[in-house]
């Protein structure tokens, strides 16, 4: 996309402005408060409906509709618009923006979605750099850097897309664990049958044989339930549902319950819930401790990042001395390893207590749905006593589940569990209950005794095969999340490694063409540490460090943009992009803004740049160095409340002087061309590096300037000759001389050597002269300007190297290329 | 995904990556990597709901 024009209505300092950009590069130069950042807001506006400058951090108070109008100007009145060239399109189009409707971009409707990508980039810092960028880039701790490089490269949706697989990763991993549990749970449900300490699959199947053999079946060789009861008839008058009571089961699920609350286990229990409550305690009261717990895995894995050279925090991204990061998670390690000590106990004490508790759950769960499926009415409020407290264990195995968090302020304090384990009166409780169901259930045989038994272990085995099942599945499960996190970060680090170490070397490479003189061997490194991003170059050979650690201002100010355009391009990818530089050239020097002039027009040829500077200087060596056309450097001044900043434009020289002369203003247009072909001849002195006569009031004048310029000329030219000679280049050193001798008549054409003598008596000469005693010196003087310039690129000639021995004088497109290196002399 | 983050071709390179490594070490029964991809085609691999549904579903497999 390229900006044709852009018109400003009363937006941020300025009243009424348009400026003719003509899809090229624009300076715009001018004092501090002269309105220049508010051409920069205006594009910003135009494209994003905000404007930056008004957000971020220290902006609270600021706000679009109240600052971004001129002041005194309400919204209404407030209008940013552009014509523009996009590419698939043949025509320009138009764009507007209205502050009273900042979310309504004005643009056709076939235009809109090409303008999107250049909206999207603004929106992200894209396209502006501005210094409070680059310390954002550059200065930034590796964690701050990485957030906004992030947000530029639009990386945002990877992190979000990890952040779901981690969660995905957890939850499975959560579905894994309460399978295990419901493993454990089914297991007891098993074994209230069984009546083993511990359940065990040999122990099933050695009951499941006994009870076959009781009722005359064959032995099995493997617990698959549905084979239990496999060529055995049920005994005469059985039938029973598997709920219904048989005494000799129901007496052994009481005898069971009594075994699990017997004194002595209980009292284990009692001391496991004492270490249980106190390593909680540890954990809890200590915040220090409980912090290091709740980031273990985060500590031990950023430790894995950092060596004693390390100074980014690969977690969050802040700023260590060296050595200092690496001894700090040490101890934090330390405490975690601590915590985790801790940590293991509380599982091991908790499962102490949880196991026996599982068992006796489903053995009261038992003897409860055997006293509903019977109905017996005697020992309804035994019953009723018996639901309470299962009612109490479940609610103690749930708290049990996740006991660092929920276990102390549960409620269940140790005289709770204690009363929970084993209740007053539970064993009198149990006799009668047991008791009741003797009398008023018929004996069991020990036939019916065995097919009862087989009944239950065949569906509380099917149960527990159900769940060893949804386990392996859940196992899977949490497996293949974690593969699809592992693979998703390996790609990850993958893509955007490249990413990075794409941009660095282009970042590096910019750098080379700003300071050479930090030779080949300066690098850079992009890479990301977990959260952070780390940045760090070369310094003179002696090791990679943070670019603001030995660079001075000026190095970090260039590194800023030369790591903003590797970005940008990264970004662009070849497609015609947008770029504006608020003011970023204030550290640099002269020599090194100079080699940013030759970055922009070397590498950025198919960029728009828009730069605004306060200094003079820049700006003249933008124009010299061909980044901007002479007509496309904009002056700002005398910047007024009522009236904004006064734009000049420069326009085509020749085409302002024809215009003087059409209206018979001699006076002007000799004016204009004497102050034209001084700025015209300062610039070829520069490119030339002629030697002009110092004076200490560092003013200095066309009869400065032109005579130096001219001297240099005729000077490069000779030495071209020469060298053509050397090589013996006959035909070139014709070409020359025809030139010389075109050189001579123009010069002559001039007068220069008349007027150049007094420069009062020249002006007033001009000043007096007739429109048409005037024009001849206009040819004269255009065609003596187009000595020094390429009729292909406009650029300027230029001696290279700049410093040292000659060997070239060129144009920057290389159409003009004079050798000045002779042939090396045989010896 | 968010809209916004929608054409992020880094993003969509390490999604590719990732499905062209599932692939290749079959950790992944087809149905499975076909739910997954018609995710991320549909810029769905923010919701871990959505992914968890993917994983756990045995439809077919």
């Amino acid at each position: 996309m390229r900006l044709l024009q852009l018109t400003i209505q009363n937006v941020r300092g300025i009243r009424d402005l348009t400026l003719d950009l003509a899809g090229n590069n624009v300076v715009i130069w001018g004092p501090n408060g002269a309105g220049k950042s508010g051409v920069v807001d205006a594009i910003d506006f135009l494209f994003t409906g905000r404007i930056s400058r008004l957000m971020g951090q220290g902006t609270k108070e600021l706000t679009l509709a109240r600052h971004g109008p001129h002041i005194d100007h309400d919204v209404q009145s407030a209008v940013v618009s552009a014509t523009v060239q996009l590419e698939g399109l043949r025509e320009p189009v138009e764009l507007s923006r209205r502050m009273a409707e900042p979310d309504q971009l004005v643009c056709p409707d076939d235009a809109r979605a090409l303008v999107t990508d250049t909206i999207e980039l603004m929106n992200r810092g894209g396209v502006t750099l501005s210094r409070r960028d680059i310390l954002r880039f550059v200065a930034a701790e590796g964690g701050k850097r990485a957030d906004d490089i992030e947000v530029l490269l639009r990386l945002k949706g990877v992190d979000d897309v990890r952040s779901s697989l981690v969660r995905t990763r957890t939850e499975l991993r959560r579905n894994e664990k309460s399978a295990k549990e419901a493993i454990e749970k089914a297991r007891a449900e098993v074994n209230v049958t069984l009546s083993l300490d511990k359940y065990s699959d040999e122990g099933l199947l050695v009951q499941v044989n006994s009870a076959r053999q009781a009722l005359g079946g064959g032995t099995l060789e493997s617990n698959t339930p549905s084979l239990f009861k496999e060529g055995l008839a049920p005994p005469v008058a059985a039938g029973v549902s598997s709920f219904s009571i048989n005494p000799v089961l129901f007496g052994q699920a009481v005898q069971n319950i009594k075994q699990k609350t017997d004194l002595q286990v209980v009292s284990i229990q009692a001391e496991k819930e004492r270490n249980l409550r106190e390593g909680i305690a540890r954990l809890t009261k200590n915040p220090e401790l409980l912090a290091e717990f709740e980031l273990l895995e985060l500590t031990e894995q950023a430790g894995r990042f950092v060596d004693e050279s390390t100074t980014d925090c690969p977690v969050c991204g802040a700023s260590w001395p060296a050595g200092h990061l690496r001894s700090h998670l040490e101890k934090r390690i330390e405490t975690a390893q601590e915590a985790r000590q801790i940590r293991n106990d509380v599982s091991e004490n908790s499962e102490a207590l949880a196991g026996p508790l599982r068992d006796v759950i489903a053995n009261v769960t038992e003897l409860s749905q055997g006293l509903a499926a019977a109905k017996l009415e005697t020992v309804a409020d035994d019953r009723n006593i018996l639901d309470r407290w299962l009612t109490g264990l479940n609610a103690l195995q749930g708290v049990l589940n996740d006991p660092i968090k929920q276990y102390l302020d549960s409620g269940f304090t140790a005289d709770v569990v204690a009363k929970l384990l084993v209740p007053d009166n539970l064993d009198a409780l149990l006799d009668r209950i047991e008791k009741a169901v003797q009398d008023a259930m018929p004996a069991a045989s020990a036939e019916q005794t065995a097919w009862d038994k087989l009944t239950r272990l065949e569906e509380s085995a099917r149960a527990l095969a159900n769940r060893v099942q949804e386990k392996q599945t859940a196992a899977l499960n949490s497996q293949r999340a974690h593969i699809l996190l592992e693979e998703y970060e390996r790609a990850r680090d993958r893509i955007l490694g490249g990413l990075y170490s794409r941009i660095a070397d282009r970042f590096a490479e910019f750098y080379r063409v700003l300071h050479d003189h930090e030779g080949e061997h300066f690098s850079a490194h992009l890479r990301p540490q977990s959260a952070s991003l780390m940045f760090e170059v070369d310094f003179m050979g002696r090791g990679t460090h943070p670019p603001h650690a030995l660079h001075s201002e000026g190095h970090q100010d260039s590194m800023g943009i030369c790591l903003f355009l590797a970005l940008n391009e990264e970004l662009v990818k070849g497609t015609l992009g947008l770029v504006v530089l608020d003011d970023v050239m204030m550290s640099v020097d002269t020599g090194h803004r100079k080699d940013v002039c030759r970055l922009i027009a070397e590498h950025f040829r198919d960029c728009q740049f828009v730069i605004t500077t306060h200094d003079r200087t820049w700006a003249k060596q933008l124009k010299q160095e061909g980044v901007v056309a002479p007509r496309q450097v904009i002056e700002f001044t005398g910047w007024t409340l009522e009236g904004g900043p006064n734009a000049h434009q420069q326009l085509d020289l020749w085409a302002t002087i024809e215009s003087h002369l059409e209206q018979d203003d001699v006076s002007g247009a000799a004016f204009r061309l004497r102050r034209g072909s001084e700025d015209f001849f300062e610039d070829v002195c520069s490119s030339l590096g002629a030697k002009v006569t110092y004076n200490s009031g560092m003013q200095w004048q066309l009869d400065d300037w032109l005579p130096a310029a001219m001297e240099q000329y005729k000077d490069l030219v000779k030495r071209w000759r020469r060298a053509a000679e050397s090589w013996g280049d006959s035909d070139t050193v014709t070409a020359i001389d025809e030139q010389e001798s075109i050189r001579k008549q123009i010069y002559a054409r001039t007068h220069v050597e008349q007027w150049s003598v007094n420069t009062s008596v020249h002006y007033n000469n001009w000043a007096d002269m007739s429109k048409e005693d005037f024009l001849p010196v206009v040819d004269a003087f255009r065609d003596l300007q187009g000595l020094f310039v390429c009729s292909n690129c406009d650029g300027l000639l230029e001696k290279m190297p700049r410093k040292g021995n000659l060997e070239f004088a060129k144009c920057p497109c290389g159409r003009i290329n004079w050798n000045l290196r002779h042939k090396p002399k045989v010896s | 995904m968010p809209d916004e983050e929608q054409g992020s071709q880094f993003l969509e390179q390490i999604i590719e990556s990732t499905f062209e490594s599932l692939t290749e070490n079959k950790a992944f029964d087809e149905e499975t990597l076909g739910r997954l991809r018609k995710l991320a085609s549909s810029s769905s691999l923010t919701s871990y709901e959505r992914i968890v549904e993917a994983l756990v579903s045995r439809e077919g497999s």
